[in-house]
This record gives structure tokens, sequence and C-alpha cells, in this order.
């Protein structure tokens, strides 16, 4: 336990150093500024450009920021994320950084561990600060602003995310080059988009929780809605989580 | 009778139908420089994993001071210091920061880690690179921090891979420096197929072909165990010379004689008995000794003879 600490901390360092940190929490930052931005400014972009023919664009609103910041949030930072993290585990080893850590009593387990708490601390900083960031732009451009079940439907895209770490780490300790995680990684997740159009399914899959932020702001969704798939989506992450260390314990380096 | 600090007892091990160690029985005692010697791919590197638990026996058992080595748990690696062929380091750190880390990791105590610091970065001679980033070092720097790590803790054994196969002449000569200091302090296997490091700093080794030890030994009981009683003898000319070459060929004990001007190389049945009796003849002939050699059997020789 103590040496997992001391190995998280090094990762912690090394997010910063190596600045995929900072690349997340600026990027993160940015789309967090720039939705609001985006929705108040969008009908005066759309006037400004003369395509001949007039109509009508309904005045924006604070549910258009929410909309923005969402579905960046969904498509950009989830495929940043992927890029990111996914040769981690995969670069140690074939590097053979790790193997003196291996030999200074470093277990394989913590070692794994220590990768994804790392991961998972600096993500949910960076976004944390930005959910912060918008709510205040959002305020300050939409004073009225009255969002429904704010924190679980922010919550529910932050789980999300946290899940795609765990299933990162765990496509790393089964594949040994960063391309295939990605690929592995990429593959479950559009697998579980493909499965989230079967309306049966779409209680049970972590996916959910990033298409029904929307709904929970308008409030045409309640939290109640959500807490099962909440539920299933850290269940699945432990388990990957636990089977990443299990696996990693076997693998031969 | 010193302690065994490493004994491997009828360990197998295969990479799909590669059976690349077979019935591997090998003892390291306390103290000694073991020179683990063998050809490219001779599974060097696949025993010193197992050593260190990052590779699983198919059969067989590791014990590290009678402590059972078990597979992908690192327990006894505590009493080890690995040093990789090619050591790679988080290269935004420097040494210092790397080995504060290592420290970190094995248990010491912030202070004596710092003690330990301060004793290994001259030793390894990287006290002027103590706050370079790891990222511009060169290869010999990197086997120089290497080495730190792996004696940050003062490890009882000492597990080198191939330590100056990847180095210029120079970078060699500084690892094997390094070590021959560090003799006093642990137990240190070397593995390597570079012979000549190997006489410069071992006193025992294992020969390992075909996946088993075929030669093990302090290495001067090997060399007489070996030695090719071959007698070189060099003299000045003179008038008295076919005296001596008379007297030479007559002697018994001889086996084979072969003449180049004023060398000879003789094949004796009965070491001793020759070198007195060449003694003698010298005397009587009057003929002037330039050398007279005993040939020691080569280290090359005996790993070429052995490995056939």
């Amino acid at each position: 336990m103590r040496r997992y600490w001391i190995f998280t901390k090094k990762e912690l360092i090394e997010q910063w150093k190596n600045f995929k940190g900072i690349a997340l929490g600026c990027i993160v930052l940015i789309f967090a500024m720039l939705s609001p931005v985006a929705a108040k400014l969008m009908p005066e972009i759309f006037q400004s450009i003369d395509v001949g023919v007039q109509f009508e664009i309904p005045e924006p609103t604070f549910v258009d920021a929410y909309a923005q910041f969402f579905k960046n949030m969904n498509q950009i930072v989830m495929i940043l994320i992927v890029f990111l993290f996914s040769g981690n585990i995969a670069q140690e080893i074939n590097q053979g950084t790790v193997l003196m850590m291996f030999s200074k009593g470093l277990s394989r387990s913590a070692f794994v561990l220590a990768k994804f708490t790392a991961q998972w601390v600096v993500w949910s900083l960076c976004y944390w600060i930005a959910v912060g960031v918008f709510w205040g732009y959002t305020q300050y451009l939409f004073p009225d602003q009255a969002p429904m079940n704010f924190w679980v439907a922010m919550a529910a895209l932050w789980l999300l995310i946290s899940f795609l770490l765990a299933l990162i780490n765990f496509a790393s300790v089964l594949a040994n080059q960063s391309y295939i995680t990605m690929i592995l990684a990429g593959g479950v997740m559009v697998a579980l988009y493909i499965a989230g159009t079967f309306p049966i399914m779409v209680d049970y899959l972590p996916t959910t929780l990033g298409n029904v932020n929307m709904a929970l702001i308008t409030g045409s969704a309640t939290n109640n809605d959500v807490w099962g798939t909440m539920a299933v989506t850290v269940g699945v992450s432990i388990v990957f989580l636990l089977a990443a260390a299990l696996v990693f314990q076997k693998k031969e380096i | 009778m010193t302690s065994e600090i490493v004994s491997i007892r009828s360990v197998s091990r295969s990479f799909g139908d590669l059976k690349v160690i077979r019935d591997l029985n090998m003892t390291v005692r306390e103290k000694s420089v073991f020179g683990f010697i063998g050809k490219n791919g001779a599974g060097k590197t696949t025993t010193m994993k197992m050593i260190l638990g990052f590779l699983k026996p198919d059969a067989g058992s590791i014990a590290i001071c009678g402590e059972a080595v078990r597979y992908g748990n690192t327990h006894t690696n505590r009493m080890v210091g690995y040093l990789p062929d090619v050591p790679e380091f988080y290269s935004y750190m420097t040494p210092r920061e790397y080995l504060r880390l290592c420290g970190e990791m094995t248990g010491l105590s912030p202070a004596r880690t710092k003690a330990r610091i301060k004793e290994l970065l001259p030793l390894v001679g990287l006290d002027g690179a103590a706050k370079r980033k790891v990222k511009g070092f060169s290869r010999g720097m990197k086997q120089r921090l290497g080495i730190a790590q792996a004696l940050l803790h003062e490890p009882r054994l000492l597990i080198c891979d191939e330590p100056t196969s990847a180095l210029d002449p120079v970078g060699r000569r500084e690892i094997l420096d390094i070590l021959a200091n560090v003799r006093e302090q642990t137990t240190i296997i070397f593995s390597t197929h570079i012979l000549s490091d190997v006489e410069k700093i071992c006193d025992t080794i294992g020969i390992l072909n075909n996946g088993r030890i075929v030669l093990e030994g302090n290495i001067s009981d090997l060399k007489d165990d070996y030695r090719s009683d071959k007698i070189t003898l060099e003299v000045n000319g003179g008038e008295s010379l076919p005296v001596f070459v008379e007297m030479l060929t007559s002697l018994a004990s001889i086996t084979e004689l072969r003449q180049e001007n004023h060398t000879f190389r003789i094949t004796t049945s009965n070491l001793p008995e020759t070198s007195t009796d060449v003694i003698r003849i010298l005397n009587e002939s009057g003929v002037q000794l330039r050398k007279f050699e005993v040939q020691e059997p080569e280290l090359e020789q005996l790993f070429i003879e052995v490995t056939r």
C-alpha cells in the first residue's frame, strides 16, 4: 500500500512534467469557457452570414450552453483521453523503466492501480474545475440559468469518463502496444454506443451517462432514472480495475 | 564454507516449442563475483528474470538466501539489486530525484537515502551530473546510474545483465572498475559473453550452454583442471644449441616437441618432471634462457571447448 502511494505520487508528477495533465486541463477548461460563449454568439454568427434567405433564429438560452458543453466533453475530451492515456502502461513495460521499480518491491497490482489513480485524479481535478468555470461563465452570460438536476447531470459525465479510464487500463494490460489499447478501448466504447440503440439495454450501459445529461438538465429525466446506470458503471469500472490487476499479476515481463 | 546466496534447482523454461533452460542447477556463493557466461541467446537473461520473479519457471525452484522466489511476487527482491542490460529511467528526473524515488520504494528512511546518494553518486562518477536530467545521458552514464540504483539499498546480491556489452571501451572500463570496487560489499552475478571482462573481475564462473550449466567453479581451479601441460621455451642461439636440442629430444617425458628457430613448444606427459629436466639441461648445455612459460588455458579456450 505504501508503494502504491509512492508510485501514484510519481505518476502525478509525471502527468505534470510530460504535460499530459496540463494538456487535458487546458482543453477541458477551453471547452468549459467556449461552450456558453458559442451558445450566446451562435445567432449573431448566423445572422452575419448573408445567405439571401431570412430565417428566424430563436433567442439562445442557458440550455444551448449546456448542450454545447456536453457535446464537446462527450466527443473531443473522450478521444483526447484515449490518446493521452492509452500508451501509459505499455510504454513503461516496453521501455523497461518499471522493471527497476518491480525489482525494488513495487507490486504489479500497485503499479496498475497507481496508473489508474493518477489519471483519475488528474481527470477529476480538471473536470470539476471546468464545471465550476462553466457554471460561472454561463451564469454571467445567461443570468437566468435554471438547470434541473445539475449535479447528477455533471456527475454522470464524470463517471462515464472515469469508466473509460478503467477500461483503458484494463485494455493496456491485455495489449502490449498503445495502438492496440486504443483499438480495444475505442472498440468497446463503440460497441456500447451501438448496444445503446436497443432500448432494453439503455439502463445498463455506462455510455448512457453521456446521453442522458441534457434530459436531466431540462428536467425530462429525473435523478432516479440514472442511479441504476451509475451503479452499474461504478461496478463495471471496479471489475475492470480488479481484472487489470489480476491479469497483470500473471503477465510475464 | 560460505553460504549460498542463490540456488537454482532443476529449473526448466520454454518459450513455445523452444526449450531455453533445461534442468538448470546453479549455485552462487556469498561474496563471490559470479561470471554468468553464455553465447547470445543461451538463456542468461531468462535465468536472471526468473531469479527476479519476472518470469515463471516451468519446473524447479529458485531461492535467494534460502527464501523461495515466487513468480509475480517480488518479496525476495528486497535483497537484490538489479541492473538490466539497457537500463531506462524516467527521463524528466535527475539522478538524485530518481535515486530518491528508489529509496522510497525500497523503504529506506529519507536520511539514509540522502546519505547513500551522497556515497553512490561519486562512486559511479555522476556527482557532476546530479542535477542534470537523465534525458541527455549517454549509455554509459545510464549504466552507471543503473548501478547506483541497484546498490542503493545495500543489497546482498547484485544482478547485472550484460552491463558492459553495449558500451565503448572507456565505458566498459568504468563499469568494471565500479564493480571491482563494490565486490567487497555484495555478491555479484555478472552475465556476459565478453570473456576478457570476466577474467578481469570474476572469481567464479558458470558457463551456460543449451540451457544447462556445462562448467561451473572457481576460475583458477578450472584453469588448473584444464591445464594443457604445454610449455613454451625460448632460448638464445649459439654454439651449444645443437647439444641442447639433442638432450631435449632424449627426454622421455616429452610427448611432442616442435622447434621454430629458438622457440620450442613442448607437450609433456609429466609437467613437473619435464620442467625440472629442462632447467637441468639448460644448465648443463650452457644455453641461455630467454623465456619459460607453462601455458595457462585461456578462458576462451575453455569456453569453446565446453560449448562445442
